[in-house]
C-alpha cells in the first residue's frame, strides 16, 4: 500500500514557523552527525590499500563474518520468533519474567558477555565437556562465534519481534478462530504475515548488532578472526591505514540486509481496516 | 437450537441469562449498552471461559461449567460464525481470499459463488481489503462468515456503524440470506428498529439479566415492565386512573398519542403545546395535560406545530402496567 504523507493543513510551506526551522536544523544535525564517520571512513580509506588489504587478508574474515552471521540469524529465527511470539499472548507465570531477562544481556558490556560465555561454555566448563562429545569447540571455533553473536543479537531480535506480534490486531486472531482455523494455522495465515514487516526490521536489527560483534566475540573466539577482530587486529598490528579499508568492508557487507529491509517493509506494512 | 445458559460474573455485575435459539431462527439480545450483550457472544463463541453454565448447539456441548465438571471447546471448533461492527477483514488478503479463507485450498464452491452473487460482490473480488466502504467491509465479512458454513451465526452489532442506507441494505441482504439458508442467527444490538425487523424474538437486557422475552410486536403491545418499555421507545407513564382505565400506569409511546380526539380508537385527552422539535424526518410535540402530566406525540412533517395552542389527543391502545 502506498504511504502518503498529509500535510498540516495548518501550516503554511511559504511561512515556515521558528518550530518548523528548528526541527529542521536539529534534523539536518542529527542526520550529519550519524553520516559524517561514515563520510571519513570512505574519504579516508585509501584505495589502494583496500586491494593490498584485501591481498594480504584474503577473503576469509569476510566469509566468516558472514557464514557466522548468517547461521546466527537462522538460529534466532527459528528460537527467537516462537519465544517472542509466546510473551506475546498474555504472558503469566515464569514467561512474565522472561521478557525482563532478555534485557540483561543489553545491560550487560559485550566484553563481560564474553568472559561468561567462556565460563559457560569454554573448553573447561560442564557445557564444553559436553559440546566436545560433539567435536564442538565452546572456544575459538566457528561455532564460538556464532555463540556470541546470537548471545548479543538475541535481544534486539526478540524485542523487536515482540512488538511485531504484539501490533496484530487480536480481534483478527479471533476472527480466524472463529472460521475454524486453529491457532497453528492462524499464526501462519494471519499472524506471522501480518507481523513481517516488523519481523524483518527485528532481523535486521540483529544482522547488524551480530555482524558488528567485537566485545564477546573476541574473548571466545580470537580465532578464526571475523571482521570485527580484523579490524582490531590489523589497528594493533598496522595502523589506522590498514583497519579502515577492512572496516569499509564490513559496513558494505552489512549494509543490504537493512536496506533491503526498508524498502521492502515499505511496500508490505497493512493497516488495519 | 443453540441453548446457552451462563452465570459471567463483571465488574458491576453478574450476567446471568438463559436462552434458546431455535434452529433456522433469529434471537435478539436488545438492550442498552454495557449491559452484558457482548459478554454472552463472546463466551458463547468461546473468546471468553465460561465462568457457570452450560451452552450447547444443536446437541453439542460447547462448553460446560457446573462444579467439578468443566468443559470448553475451542474457538476454532465451535462452528459458529462471527460477525462484529468492526469487520475485521485481514488487511493482507484481498476480497476473494478473504472471503475463501476458511475454504480447503482456498477454492470457491457453488455455495460461496452464490454467497457472492447475493451479497453482490462479484466487482469487488480482487479489491484490497481497505479499499472498501464499510457496507462493502460487512458485505464481505458476512460472506466469509457464511463461507466457513457456521452451524449458528452470532452478530454482535454488526451494521451500527454504518448510515441509514447502508444498514437497511445489510438488514434486508441478512433477511434474504436467513431464508434463503435457514441461519440460526443470535443478534445483539441497541438499535430497536433493527431487533424488530431480523428478529423472530427479542430478549431485552439490562445489566446481565433477560427482562422480557417476546415476539418484537408483542414486545411493542405488551412490555411487561416499566423498564422494558422505557428501552421499547416509551416516554410517559400516566396513571391509568387519568384516562379512566382502572389501576396501574399507562405507558405512553409517543408514535401512538395521535393528535385529535378518536374516541374510538383509544381513550381521549386534552393537553397544551409545551415544545416542538425535529424528530427523525418528523415532529415531536412535548404535551402537558392540565392535571400536570406530561407526555409526547409524534405528528407528521409539515403539520402545523404552534407551542401554547391546547390540543385533543388520542392514546392508541396504550399497554397498563403494574404500578
Amino acid at each position: 500500500m502506498p504511504f502518503h504523507r498529509i500535510s498540516n493543513p495548518n501550516s503554511s510551506s511559504r511561512e515556515p514557523s521558528y518550530g518548523h526551522i528548528l526541527i529542521a536544523i536539529l534534523a539536518v544535525c542529527t542526520a550529519g552527525f550519524l553520516l559524517l564517520p561514515a563520510v571519513v571512513l570512505i574519504s579516508r580509506t585509501g584505495w589502494p590499500q583496500l586491494a593490498a588489504d584485501w591481498q594480504s587478508w584474503g577473503a576469509a574474515p569476510l566469509v566468516l563474518s558472514v557464514a557466522t552471521t548468517s547461521v546466527a540469524m537462522v538460529v534466532l529465527m527459528g528460537v527467537g520468533t516462537p519465544l517472542a511470539w509466546r510473551l506475546s499472548q498474555d504472558p503469566g507465570g515464569f514467561f512474565r519474567y522472561v521478557e525482563y531477562i532478555l534485557v540483561i544481556p543489553l545491560l550487560m558490556p559485550p566484553l563481560v558477555i564474553g568472559l561468561l560465555l567462556v565460563y559457560l561454555y569454554g573448553p573447561y566448563s560442564f557445557f564444553g565437556h559436553l559440546l566436545a562429545i560433539f567435536g564442538i569447540s565452546g572456544s575459538n571455533s566457528f561455532f564460538a562465534v556464532v555463540l556470541a553473536e546470537v548471545y548479543e543479537a538475541a535481544p534486539y531480535y526478540v524485542l523487536a519481534a515482540l512488538a511485531a506480534f504484539d501490533g496484530v490486531d487480536r480481534a483478527l486472531v479471533h476472527t480466524s478462530y472463529s472460521l475454524g482455523l486453529p491457532p497453528g494455522r492462524t499464526f501462519f495465515r494471519v499472524t506471522l504475515p501480518l507481523a513481517s514487516p516488523g519481523l524483518a526490521v527485528a532481523l535486521s536489527m540483529a544482522w547488524a548488532r551480530a555482524i558488528g560483534a567485537f566485545g564477546a566475540v573476541i574473548v571466545v573466539a580470537y580465532y578464526p578472526h571475523g571482521l570485527p577482530v580484523a579490524i582490531w587486529v590489523a589497528l594493533q598490528e598496522r595502523g589506522l591505514g590498514y583497519a579502515l579499508p577492512l572496516a569499509l568492508i564490513l559496513v558494505l557487507v552489512s549494509l543490504p540486509l537493512p536496506l533491503l529491509t526498508v524498502l521492502w517493509r515499505k511496500n508490505h506494512v497493512v493497516y488495519p481496516n | 437450537m443453540l441453548s446457552i445458559q451462563i452465570e459471567h460474573p463483571r465488574r458491576s455485575f453478574t450476567v446471568r441469562v438463559r436462552l434458546e435459539v431455535p434452529e433456522g431462527r433469529v434471537y435478539c439480545l436488545f438492550g442498552p449498552s454495557g449491559a452484558g450483550k457482548t459478554t454472552i457472544l463472546s463466551v458463547t463463541g468461546g473468546f471468553e471461559l465460561l465462568q457457570k453454565g452450560r451452552i450447547v448447539l444443536n446437541g453439542t456441548l460447547l462448553a460446560e461449567s457446573q462444579g467439578s465438571r468443566r468443559f470448553h471447546l475451542p474457538a476454532w471448533r465451535r462452528q459458529l460464525g462471527y460477525l462484529a461492527q468492526s469487520t475485521h477483514l485481514f488487511p493482507h488478503l484481498d476480497v476473494a481470499r478473504n472471503i475463501v479463507f476458511a475454504l480447503p485450498g482456498n477454492s470457491m464452491d457453488d455455495y460461496t459463488l452464490g454467497l457472492i452473487r447475493t451479497l453482490e460482490l462479484r466487482d469487488y473480488l480482487s479489491a484490497g481489503a481497505n479499499t472498501l466502504s464499510g457496507g462493502q467491509k460487512q458485505r464481505v465479512a458476512l460472506a466469509r462468515a457464511l463461507a466457513a458454513r457456521p452451524r449458528a451465526l452470532l452478530l454482535d452489532e454488526p451494521f451500527s456503524a454504518l448510515d441509514q442506507p447502508a444498514r437497511q441494505e445489510m438488514q434486508e441482504l441478512l433477511l434474504r440470506l436467513q431464508d434463503e439458508y435457514r441461519l440460526t442467527i443470535l443478534l445483539v444490538t441497541h438499535q430497536l428498529t433493527e431487533a424488530q425487523r431480523l428478529a423472530h424474538t427479542i430478549g431485552v437486557l439490562d445489566e446481565g439479566e433477560i427482562l422480557q422475552e417476546a415476539a418484537p410486536a408483542d414486545l411493542m403491545t405488551a412490555p411487561g415492565s416499566v423498564k422494558v418499555a422505557l428501552l421499547a421507545g416509551y416516554r410517559a407513564f400516566l396513571p391509568a386512573a387519568v384516562f379512566g382505565m382502572g389501576e396501574g400506569l399507562v405507558a405512553l409511546h409517543p408514535d401512538r398519542v395521535l393528535p385529535g380526539s378518536f374516541p374510538a380508537l383509544g381513550p381521549v385527552g386534552r393537553a397544551q403545546v409545551e415544545s416542538c422539535f425535529p424528530y427523525e424526518g418528523r415532529w415531536r410535540l412535548g404535551l402537558r395535560m392540565s392535571q400536570g402530566p406530561a407526555l409526547e406525540a409524534t405528528v407528521a412533517h409539515g403539520e402545523e406545530c404552534r407551542v401554547g395552542e391546547e390540543v385533543s389527543f388520542t392514546l392508541l391502545s396504550p399497554p397498563v402496567l403494574a404500578g
